[in-house]
């Protein structure tokens, strides 16, 4: 595999990406898309790692600075991530359109994964790493004056469940193989058993993939971050089974339990 | 480790390759892999297209977390010299971020390699430039070391962390704290700290390299109630700032301006 790093042209400057290529035959593509603060590398060279071990399938990945952050910090200030990230897809897209996309969305990239699935045509897979569903909590005037106050009002309200996102992965659910994959100690567990009934409703399937007596998220132990990698690139391989045809209805049951206990 | 497979030595030109440099903004920017050791570094540089000042700063970056959280400070200092007429270079050392490299492996020594790669490889695309190094936390302790080697005239210093030994306590203290529970010794915040990198932090004379060091030492600091001691040779500029682990734009921005402001003259000269 080589990785290739490039500065994708946008009219409010350059956003920086690496762009993975497998050794031999590309056999898909995959976008990784982190969360919000997060570097396309992650916590110990998380996706770095995940980037290689999809390439080793014949996958072609790609991962992208955020605007404002790593080489994108020179993104003018004030356009959307989404919309950044979109444009970064579709640049990549023209240039993998031969191939089934694979999209793996970690925390709010999860958001993101379902926002480019929409416009996929050619989507194989979303693979959600304990993704976040809420509204993200908006830094209005109420929230600073609570913040003022201290322990005088009462705590702000968890974000609701945002129905934009998860009618979204719903739809993407409908399309291709969709999973999330969580700890079991993971604090979104709950949000993500309920994604799974609303995907479930709209006609689509998710499953969870549960890893045991683990906090997925953050990937503060070597532990989280093997179980990320090795579940990451065993659900791309199911992906590239099912594209590849016939194999298909080994798919696992909505929730199970496997790997290394913590 | 899973996954530990890693890219290729080197490779033909590729369709991705046309993207590698960016021209706009007054800036040039190219992103590329050199070679350090056994490894491939991933590299980001930035350059005026017309040259004005020749220094080029090579950012060398603190270790594992601060790593990450420090990296736009590093691009910004990168973008506002060469926004200044100059040039810079963030690099990711072995092991770190889109790098190449075995955590287990990882000493001071190799460290600093890394950053006398980096400026020996950015000599060579940017002559026009004379590189010197920055460090920025543990990053300052790496500079320090590399620059005795490279004949560096200037050094610059942010928030150094000039004792790695303390350093490395300090952060293994801060990590148990942050896991709550949840973390193991086997890692700081997620990255490896194995005790071979630990013993290296005593193995490099640091103060020594800094007490030897001929040229400009220039030190931009956090205010602060009782400030370490600094090298009596140093330059030092203190900006009334708090120190931020995790710095946003704004809390980055009177670091940066500091630096510029010492190496080019005021920023606003330079926009």
């Amino acid at each position: 595999m080589s990785d290739h790093p490039v500065l994708l042209p946008t009219p409010d400057g350059p956003v920086g990406a690496n762009v993975t290529e497998p050794e031999g035959h590309r056999r898909g593509a995959a976008v990784i898309l982190e969360g919000i603060g997060g570097r396309r590398f992650g916590v110990n060279r998380l996706w770095s790692r995940t980037a290689w071990a999809l390439s080793d399938l014949g996958l072609v990945v790609l991962r992208i600075d955020y605007p404002g952050s790593g080489d994108s910090a020179g993104v003018r200030r004030g356009r959307r991530t989404e919309e950044v990230v979109l444009e970064a897809v579709r640049w990549f897209r023209d240039r993998t359109r031969e191939l089934d996309l694979q999209l793996v969305g970690a925390c709010y990239g999860a958001n993101l994964a379902a926002r480019v699935a929409r416009e996929e045509p050619r989507l194989s897979r979303l693979i959600l790493v304990t993704p976040h569903l809420r509204k993200i909590p908006s830094r209005t005037v109420g929230v600073r004056v609570r913040r003022l106050m201290g322990g005088a009002l009462p705590r702000t309200p968890r974000p609701a469940l945002d129905r934009r996102v998860c009618g979204a992965i719903a739809a993407a659910a409908r399309k291709a193989g969709t999973v999330a994959i969580a700890g079991e100690l993971d604090g979104s567990l709950g949000d993500m058993i309920r994604l799974r009934a609303m995907v479930h409703r709209s006609g689509g399937e998710l499953s969870i993939d549960l890893v045991p007596k683990t906090d997925l998220h953050g990937h503060r132990t070597l532990h989280a971050q093997r179980e990320t990698v090795t579940r990451i690139v065993a659900e791309a391989g199911r992906g590239l089974e099912e594209a590849g045809g016939g194999q298909g209805e080994q798919r696992d049951p909505p929730v199970h339990r496997t790997g290394t206990p913590g | 480790m899973v996954g530990s497979g890693e890219p290729a030595e080197s490779h033909s030109p590729h369709e991705w390759d046309a993207f590698q440099r960016w021209t706009g903004n007054d800036l040039v920017r190219e992103v590329y892999y050199f070679r350090s050791g056994d490894d491939r570094l991933y590299a980001s540089a930035y350059a005026s297209p017309r040259p004005r000042l020749s220094t080029g700063l090579v950012m060398c970056p603190s270790w594992g977390s601060e790593m990450a959280h420090l990296q736009d400070l590093c691009h910004d200092v990168a973008r506002g010299l060469a926004s200044a007429g100059g040039a810079g270079l963030v690099y990711h050392p072995p092991a770190h971020g889109d790098s190449t490299g075995d955590p287990a492996g990882l000493t001071l020594e190799r460290l600093a390699q890394a950053a006398k790669d980096a400026a020996r490889d950015a000599g060579g695309r940017l002559p026009q430039h004379r590189w010197q190094l920055c460090g920025i936390r543990l990053g300052a302790s790496v500079a320090m070391v590399a620059a005795e080697e490279l004949s560096c005239e200037l050094v610059v210093l942010i928030e150094p962390a000039l004792d790695p030994a303390a350093y490395f306590e300090e952060v293994r203290r801060a990590g148990r704290r942050g896991a709550l529970g949840h973390g193991t010794e086997e890692a700081v915040f997620g990255f490896p700290l194995p005790a071979s990198t630990v013993a290296s932090a005593s193995e490099v004379d640091v103060g020594g390299a800094v007490r030897r060091f001929p040229g400009r030492v220039l030190v931009v600091r956090a205010a602060r109630r009782d400030p370490p001691s600094m090298p009596a040779s140093a330059e030092t500029i203190t900006v009334p700032r708090a120190w931020r682990p995790r710095p946003s734009a704004r809390q980055r921005a009177p670091f940066v301006e500091a630096v510029i402001s010492a190496l080019a003259g005021p920023v606003e000269a330079a926009r």
